[in-house]
């Protein structure tokens, strides 16, 4: 164990502040996949998720000199993420048409990296699918409160924080987002 | 038929609610086929997500970061490239003011003869003829018996 595994986020942040460049690359190593994860959910395919994720990161590095410790570094980082993504998907439509063409074959990726057996990868890859599918029909808003909860597993006080909203429309843009997933999950196995 | 109560079923499947209004709604629960149903139908909806993998970072993304980021501090702008063009400007300063000075000194120190032969030696009135039986010499004599021609 190296000694930037034993430091917490704030003593990162202060390093980084003092002018110690490797301490934002462990904040990087220690969030990417949570920040990606994140990104990957709300715009829906690899590539422009892998984008987002790094404009995050570019931004937190911008940024993190103004960075105030009374909220977590993580909220912080997903704050940055909802926004990047939402502001992602207003890019121009032939862009986001050319990155989508391999969406199919990020997928397979993924799924061979984990090696399950071929009935196992099939259903993943239909839940995927559906999932996927039903989240891209929701608004960007109620979008990213569900996936805040139900991937990320935050809470609504932190979703509250990382949406800069109250705890009342947490609860409402959750509960929305639930109904109108339900409603286009079930549009999607109607229409086979 | 819908319930009015439904929208409790979120804060109740996420544990927001406190203990007297978590047992009213369960009771309310024992008596509503209509939330029984939705809360199921938001259980499998949870269960969907819970088994839909993780996707991790691709491969070189903390590479790719660090290329992007390196030299690019945007929020702490460094004062070293403006001192150094102020250096710069500074130095040339410098050498012309030293090349006046000295300039001054030696025309002021001069006297009479010293500063007629200073004068001559600025002046473009330097050049001999060039002598007739030299190779030039021959060269420009042909040079101008062919314009008379």
């Amino acid at each position: 164990m190296t000694g930037m595994d034993q430091k917490n986020d704030s003593d990162l942040i202060r390093l980084f502040q003092g002018g110690d460049q490797t301490s934002f690359e462990e904040i990087v190593s220690r969030n990417q996949d949570r920040v990606y994860n994140l990104c990957r959910r709300i715009l829906g395919n690899g590539h422009d998720a892998e984008d987002a994720a790094q404009d995050v990161f570019v931004k937190a590095y911008q940024n993190l000199h103004h960075f105030q410790p009374n909220a977590a570094l993580y909220t912080w980082l997903y704050r940055i993420a909802v926004n990047t993504c939402i502001d992602y998907r207003r890019r121009p439509l032939f862009e986001s048409l050319f990155r989508r063409n391999s969406e199919g074959e990020e997928v397979m990726i993924d799924a061979v990296s984990d090696q399950p057996s071929p009935e196992r990868l099939y259903e993943s890859a239909q839940n995927e699918r559906l999932l996927q599918q039903g989240l891209a029909a929701i608004s960007p808003k109620l979008r990213a409160a569900i996936v805040l909860r139900e991937v990320e597993g935050l809470s609504y006080e932190e979703i509250a924080d990382v949406l800069e909203v109250s705890l009342g429309t947490v609860k409402s843009r959750i509960s929305r987002a639930r109904e109108e997933l339900l409603a286009q999950l079930q549009l999607i196995g109607e229409k086979g | 038929m819908k319930c009015r109560t439904t929208k409790l079923l979120s804060p109740y499947l996420d544990g927001q609610l406190s203990s007297r209004e978590r047992s009213a709604f369960e009771s309310h629960l024992k008596e509503c086929a209509f939330c029984r149903a939705r809360l199921e139908a938001y259980g499998s909806l949870r269960e969907r997500f819970a088994k839909a993998d993780r996707h991790p970072a691709p491969a070189w993304f903390s590479a790719k970061v660090a290329a992007r980021t390196s030299g690019s501090r945007l929020s702490r702008p460094s004062l070293f490239p403006v001192l150094v063009r102020f250096a710069e400007v500074l130095i040339v300063l410098l050498v012309i003011a030293v090349g006046v000075i000295s300039g001054g000194f030696l025309v002021n120190g001069m006297q009479g003869r010293q500063m007629a032969s200073f004068a001559s030696s600025l002046s473009l009135d330097v050049f001999e003829p060039t002598p007739p039986d030299s190779v030039g010499g021959v060269y420009l004599a042909m040079t101008e018996a062919n314009d008379e021609d």
